[in-house]
C-alpha cells in the first residue's frame, strides 16, 4: 500500500495486519438486511432495533450507574501515596496518563478531565481502574493538570457480562476527575502535566440547562471530545432510572450528509427543526453555527418511548 | 431529485436496484461497522443501510461516489452508537497471544488504534483496512485532504508511541 507519509515499517505492518484482518472478515449477506430496511417506514428507524438497543441498554445501563458514581468523584489525590482510602478501598497506582477532553464547569474554577483505559488495563480478575487528577501548578497564564490512573480493590462490574466466559470482549473504560483551582480559570491555558500538550477545555455552560427537564431527571453534566475539531461535539446529558436523555451541540456542516435527521417538524425557537422518532426519538434544529439535537434513550425492553415528541420539544423550546 | 442515470447511479426505486447499487461496497460498509462499533457493528451496519434507503434520493454523484457515501453514512451511524453507548469493546481474547508472536503483535496494533481519538481511528481504519485513497478518505471524513493527511500523521504517531520499539 503506498502512503503520503514517511514511516514504511509502520506502513507495512499496519497494512499487514489489515490483510489478515481482512482475510478473517466476512459480511453478513446484505439481502437479509436489505429487507429489513426497505420493509421500515420512511421517518423511522427499524422496528426490530427497539428491542435490541433496550437489551443491549439494559446491560449497560449497570455499568452507566458506576461510570456516574467514579464521575462525580471529587476526591482529591495525592501522587505521593501508593494507596489512598477511597470508596472502592485500596488504590494502587499504576501510573500517570495523558488526560484528554477537559471541561470547565459552571463555578469557573473546577475542571473535570477524562482519560480511556483501554484493554490492557481493563484484564478480568484486576480491580476497576480509577482516574484522579490534581493541580500541579497554576500561574498567572496557565494551569498544569496531572492525571494518575490507580488501580482499586473493586472488581470490574460483572453485570455489564465483560467477564463472562461467552464474551470475546473487554470494553474501553472512561473515567474521569474533577479539580478545583484557587480562582476563576479565565483566559488561563490548561496543560497536560504528563504529556505537557495543552489542552483546549469546554466550557460547560455553553450547553446550557434547559429551563424545564422532566421530573425525576439528574443533570449528568457536559462532555465532549476535543479531537473532534471539526464538528465539535458536545453534549449535556440527563439520567433517570429508565433512561437518559442528551442535549448536543455540534458545528454544522452541510457536508456532513447524515447530520440533518430528514425529518421536517416544526420549529425550535424559530428555526427550522427536524424528528426522528424510532427507538429513540430526537429532535435537531440548526441555529447560526451550531447543530443541536435532543435525544431520548430509553432503557428496558418495555418498548415504550418514556420522552414522547412534545416533551423533546418542550426541553428544546426552554433551553436560555 | 438526484436519481442519477450513469455508472455508479442508483437506477430506479426498486428495491432491487438499490441493492445492485449496494452491493459493490456491502462489504467496504460492513467492515467499516465492524472496526468502528464493536459490538453492536451489525446493528450499526443495519441502520446504514435503512438510512442510505431512505435518503437514496439525496444522492448525487456529482459530490461524490457512491462508496464515499455510503461509507459516509455507516461512518455516522457508528459515531451515534458510540455517543448512546460509551463503552465500546475493543480487542478480542487479548490474553491469548503469546509474547513476540503475529497474534500478540496484531493485538498491540489493536489497542494502540483503540487509544486513537474516533477522527484518528476512522482515518486509519479507511486507510489501511478499507484502502482509500486521501482525497477519498477527505470525502467520508468530511474534511480537507490537508485535515485528513493530518490526522492520519498524528494517529501513526501515537500508534507508534503506543507499540514502543517492540515492533521495530
Amino acid at each position: 500500500m503506498s502512503t503520503d507519509f514517511e514511516d514504511p515499517q509502520l506502513d507495512a505492518l499496519l497494512a499487514r495486519h489489515a490483510i489478515t484482518w481482512r482475510a478473517g472478515f466476512t459480511p453478513p449477506p446484505l439481502d437479509g438486511m436489505l429487507a429489513v430496511a426497505t420493509k421500515q417506514d420512511a421517518p423511522h428507524r427499524r422496528r426490530w432495533l427497539l428491542p435490541v438497543a433496550a437489551a443491549v441498554l439494559l446491560l449497560v445501563a449497570p455499568l452507566l450507574t458506576v461510570l456516574a458514581t467514579h464521575r462525580h468523584s471529587s476526591v482529591r489525590p495525592s501522587e505521593q501515596l501508593s494507596t489512598e482510602p477511597s470508596p472502592t478501598g485500596k488504590l494502587t497506582v499504576i501510573g500517570k496518563v495523558g488526560w484528554s477532553n477537559g471541561v470547565l464547569q459552571a463555578d469557573g474554577r473546577t475542571i473535570k478531565v477524562e482519560y480511556t483505559f483501554t484493554s490492557s488495563l481493563l484484564k478480568c480478575g484486576l480491580g476497576m481502574p480509577v482516574l484522579r487528577a490534581q493541580v500541579s501548578s497554576q500561574t498567572s497564564s496557565s494551569v498544569t493538570v496531572t492525571a494518575v490512573a490507580y488501580r482499586s480493590e473493586q472488581p470490574l462490574p460483572d453485570a455489564t457480562d465483560m467477564c463472562s466466559p461467552s464474551s470475546p470482549h473487554l470494553g474501553t473504560y472512561h473515567d474521569s476527575s474533577t479539580v478545583t483551582l484557587h480562582a476563576a480559570l479565565g483566559s488561563r491555558t490548561v496543560v497536560d502535566g504528563w504529556t505537557t500538550l495543552q489542552h483546549p477545555v469546554f466550557d460547560a455552560r455553553d450547553i446550557p440547562v434547559p429551563a424545564y427537564v422532566p421530573a425525576g431527571f439528574v443533570d449528568d453534566g457536559v462532555s465532549w471530545a476535543e479531537s473532534d475539531t471539526k464538528h465539535q461535539l458536545a453534549q449535556r446529558a440527563f439520567h433517570n432510572t429508565v433512561g437518559q436523555f442528551t442535549i448536543e451541540r455540534l458545528i454544522y456542516d452541510p457536508n456532513f450528509i447524515t447530520m440533518a435527521l430528514s425529518v421536517p417538524a416544526e420549529p425550535v425557537r424559530g428555526h427550522p427543526a427536524e424528528y426522528s422518532k424510532g427507538p429513540f426519538g430526537e429532535v435537531g434544529w440548526r441555529d447560526g453555527k451550531y447543530f443541536w439535537v435532543v435525544t431520548q434513550i430509553t432503557y428496558g425492553t418495555s418498548g415504550k418511548i418514556q420522552l414522547d415528541k412534545a416533551t423533546l420539544y418542550k426541553i428544546a423550546n426552554s433551553l436560555p | 431529485m438526484n436519481r442519477a442515470d450513469e455508472t455508479g447511479a442508483i437506477g430506479d426505486d426498486s428495491p432491487a436496484a438499490f441493492s445492485n447499487w449496494v452491493e459493490p461496497h456491502w462489504p467496504a460498509m460492513a467492515a467499516l461497522a465492524r472496526r468502528l462499533a464493536i459490538p453492536d457493528w451489525e446493528d450499526v451496519l443495519q441502520e446504514a443501510l435503512g438510512s442510505a434507503w431512505r435518503k437514496r434520493t439525496q444522492f448525487d454523484p456529482a459530490r461524490g461516489s457512491a462508496r464515499n457515501w455510503l461509507l459516509a453514512i455507516t461512518a455516522d451511524q457508528a459515531r451515534k452508537s458510540k455517543r448512546r453507548f460509551r463503552p465500546i469493546p475493543v480487542a478480542d481474547a487479548f490474553d491469548s497471544a503469546a509474547p513476540g508472536s503475529d497474534k500478540a503483535l496484531e493485538l498491540d496494533l489493536e489497542q494502540a488504534i483503540a487509544r486513537l481519538t474516533p477522527r484518528q481511528q476512522l482515518a486509519v481504519n479507511l486507510r489501511y483496512f478499507l484502502g482509500l485513497p486521501i482525497a477519498e478518505l477527505a470525502t467520508v471524513m468530511a474534511c480537507s485532504e490537508g485535515t485528513a493527511k493530518s490526522t492520519l500523521a498524528d494517529a501513526r504517531r501515537l500508534i507508534r508511541a503506543n507499540l514502543g520499539e517492540d515492533y521495530r
